[in-house]
């Protein structure tokens, strides 16, 4: 379970407290949904969440936030990256550029931890069939739409296999039709069991995938 | 130009290089360090060799261009020296220095035109450079073309906000602001999530990471490579200790 | 059922300037090097300046080709990105990013991008990478108000103690051929000969400081140009031997014509490429280095803050 218990996060050389203090659960398998209007906090709930803050951006973090019973402080960028992935709202800032097909992208991850090759394929492999998007395997990452971008970069996410995932907004920046694939997928990663943080405008997308939302900075 | 990759699978492989890419690399540096240092008959020779080998690699073409871009250079620097020459040698002071220039530039250019910049990559990450260099070098070279469409736009939408880039020096000297400006803050600000991006895919793991290509190389090859690093070092070594002592290179190295 | 719930802020933990003021029981404070040093691996301010290299090498080139293309000033924008990176992120990491933009632009890039004569002066781009992360640790890009008087006199000191080299590099530079080679003085009569070139150089300085210190009223954009004018005077100098040894002596960029000139009037090749680099190189970089300030106090406090020598860059603003 991801738990965030009355978190809340500064960050550094900031005097304001950039998220309202926050007490959430992510069981596996759920889809929790998280809206308010734009400054509340929600990219900074995403952070704290993965808890990329405060261990790779520095800041003070109060209140405690768990992934399986261990504290995100305790754990090192790699070992987060593992246990909850990260999904940004600009789909092609989240690519690294460097290969030549969207195989060889989403493998990044996997390559970086020194898996073994085999285990590299395979993890690929199973990370483009559950996106449904095996058939942009031969694909140049840097020619593809926006909707299939934010693909890519979530299969690059999951294929280092962490339980939960925050999405920070995934379909801001996409047309309905590339909003809906990207639902259909959140949708089939919660039914393989990973328990998934999203935050969003898009009433659509919060209704047809959440099992629960929030309301960040307002009633519950 | 493709991968090599066993086919239905999009990843890794062995893929046959003749030289491997870090011989290569080594190759090409080592002949435009001592043509540069030495000029003359050696960089002569280098750069003959660096067209010949273009040719039968079938990369005639890319050099070519490159030796077209050198043109300018050229005559000005002939006619220059021809005319007003600079010191008792005017014609040859500028053959020796376009020597120098292709001994440089055809073996660089022929590495690249014949090795893609990720299949060096991944060799030398395979011998040990670090992952930060690697994504480094790679991220920069794939930057370029998303870089110069952004530029393209903030162009054009300056332009129709007015921007004149037409007008009198002034005028245009005005608009270097909202051109510039939109374009690194965008850029910049970009960063922070270009970093993040790169911690959630665990770049930041210790150790190894998997290469997804490999090279393989016959015996000779690396200490083919230890030898062409030692006879680059001896070579300029010897050039500078020349240059120090204030004697000018034998005479059978200089064709004018 | 779990719920997000809104409270209020923790009272008592901003102090002024918004530092932390101790450490709360239910907290843990984690600041920046803190957890650079929890990590082990790769500290975060690292990983920002590895992102940001790439990011500065494909700037400079755009600037280089796209933006040059359409202003077409004789303004080589393309070290622009460089200065960042040296300011932001420190000297190594302004020298690579130089020195990578010139050898990926000379050689690396496809046919019709390619510019192969800018592959000799990636020495040049590393230096001015190099003094770029030299200028950030002194602090020079930061915003100094005018009203602060200790700001100014720092502002007005180093363009004179500036100046003072410029004169003197201009003044061996326009020497006699004899003069050059034989003496290392003062020489008052080449620096007559020099008139024209430094007059240049300085009339620009002189209305771009009045710029940067009555309309922009920042004594700090003036430190910057200082900066400028000394990168440009170093880049000169070193390029002048790299254009004698593999150009002949031109440059490739134009100003070719003005190098004939000089070489009528008698220069070494040496000498006449360093006169026409003493002309442009100093009048370029002024502007790059004006323009990566006017750049850097544009973007928002907590972008400049994280990058490793981003700190020296807050000033008051």
């Amino acid at each position: 379970m991801l738990v965030l218990d009355r978190v809340t996060y500064r960050y550094p050389g900031s005097g304001r407290w950039a998220l309202p203090p926050t007490s959430l659960e992510v069981r596996a398998g759920q889809v929790v949904g998280v809206r308010g209007p734009n400054e509340s906090g929600k990219t900074t709930l995403c952070l704290v969440a993965s808890g990329l803050a405060p261990v790779a951006i520095g800041g003070e973090l109060k209140g405690r936030a768990l992934i399986d019973g261990r504290s995100t402080l305790e754990l090192r960028t790699h070992e987060l990256a593992q246990r909850c992935g990260l999904l940004f709202d600009n789909p092609s800032a989240q690519l690294t550029g460097l290969h030549r097909t969207v195989a060889e992208e989403v493998a990044f991850g996997p390559c970086n931890l020194g898996l073994p090759p085999g285990t590299v394929v395979e993890r690929t492999e199973a990370a483009l069939r559950l996106l449904g998007i095996e058939h942009l395997a031969h694909r140049d990452p840097a020619r593809l739409s926006g909707g299939e971008t934010q693909l890519v970069a979530l299969a690059g996410l999951v294929a280092l296999r962490p339980p939960y995932l925050a999405l920070d907004e995934p379909v801001s920046r996409l047309d309905p039709e590339r909003s809906a694939q990207v639902a259909t997928a959140i949708e089939r990663l919660a039914a393989a069991g990973v328990g998934v943080l999203v935050t969003e405008h898009d009433e659509e997308l919060l209704a047809r995938v959440c099992d629960l939302v929030l309301d960040l900075g307002g009633g519950g | 130009m493709p991968a090599a990759e066993a086919p239905g699978r999009p990843l890794g492989g062995v893929v046959a290089r003749w030289p491997s890419p870090a011989t290569r690399l080594a190759l090409a540096v080592s002949g435009a360090g001592l043509g540069l240092a030495w000029g003359g008959w050696v960089a002569i020779a280098v750069a003959l060799g660096g067209a010949i080998l273009a040719l039968v690699a079938g990369r005639g073409r890319r050099l070519a261009l490159a030796g077209l871009g050198l043109l300018p250079v050229a005559l000005s620097s002939l006619a220059l020296n021809a005319l007003l020459p600079a010191g008792a040698e005017g014609v040859g002071t500028a053959l020796d220095a376009l020597a120098r220039l292709l001994a440089v530039t055809l073996p660089m250019t022929l590495l690249f035109a014949a090795t893609p910049l990720a299949d060096l990559l991944a060799d030398l990450e395979a011998r040990g450079l670090d992952r930060r260099a690697v994504f480094v070098l790679g991220a920069a070279l794939a930057a370029v073309p998303r870089a110069q469409e952004r530029a393209r736009e903030v162009v054009e939408a300056q332009r129709a906000r007015g921007l004149d880039t037409e007008g009198t020096w002034p005028r245009r000297l005005r608009g270097l602001l909202p051109l510039v400006g939109p374009l690194v803050i965008g850029s910049l600000i970009e960063i922070e999530e270009r970093a993040l991006a790169l911690e959630v895919r665990a770049f930041a793991a210790p150790g190894r990471r998997t290469p997804l290509r490999r090279f393989p190389e016959g015996p000779l090859q690396r200490p083919a490579r230890w030898a062409l690093a030692g006879l680059l070092t001896a070579g300029v070594a010897a050039r500078v200790a020349l240059r120090l002592a204030g004697l000018a290179p034998p005479a059978w190295l200089r064709p004018w | 059922m779990p719920a997000a719930v809104d409270a209020d802020l923790p009272p008592g933990t901003r102090g002024p300037g918004g530092r932390i003021i101790g450490r709360q029981a239910s907290g843990r404070q984690v600041s920046a090097a803190d957890s650079g040093r929890l990590d082990g691996g790769m500290s975060p301010s690292l990983n920002r300046t590895v992102a940001l290299m790439p990011v500065a090498v494909a700037l400079n080139i755009a600037l280089g080709t796209t933006v040059q293309q359409a202003l077409r000033l004789p303004i080589y924008m393309d070290s622009l990105g460089t200065v960042l990176t040296g300011v932001l992120a420190g000297p190594v990491a302004g020298m690579v990013t130089g020195a990578l933009t010139n050898l990926i632009w000379a050689y690396v890039l496809p046919a019709p991008l390619a510019a192969p004569t800018a592959g000799p002066f990636a020495v040049t781009a590393a230096v001015i990478g190099l003094l770029a992360g030299g200028w950030g640790r002194l602090g020079l890009f930061r915003s100094r108000p005018v009203r602060d008087l200790r700001s100014l006199g720092a502002a007005l000191g180093a363009a004179v103690a500036v100046g003072v080299v410029v004169a003197y590099t201009f003044s061996r530079a326009y020497a006699s051929p004899r003069a050059f080679a034989t003496t290392t003085g003062f020489d008052v009569r080449a620096f007559a000969s020099s008139e024209v070139a430094f007059a240049i150089v300085v009339t620009a300085f002189v209305a771009l400081a009045a710029w940067a210190l009555f309309v922009r009223r920042d004594a700090g954009a003036m430190l910057a140009l200082v900066a400028g004018l000394a990168t440009g005077l170093v880049a000169a100098l070193v390029s002048a031997p790299i254009a004698a040894f593999v150009f002949g002596g031109v440059t490739g960029f134009g100003g070719d014509l003005v190098i004939a000139a000089f070489r009528a009037a008698g220069a070494s090749l040496y000498q006449a490429t360093l006169e026409q680099g003493l002309l442009s190189d100093p009048l370029d970089k002024m502007i790059v280095c004006l323009l990566a300030f006017l750049v850097l106090s544009s973007l928002p406090r907590r972008v400049v803050a994280r990058f490793p020598n981003g700190e020296r860059l807050i000033g008051s603003r």
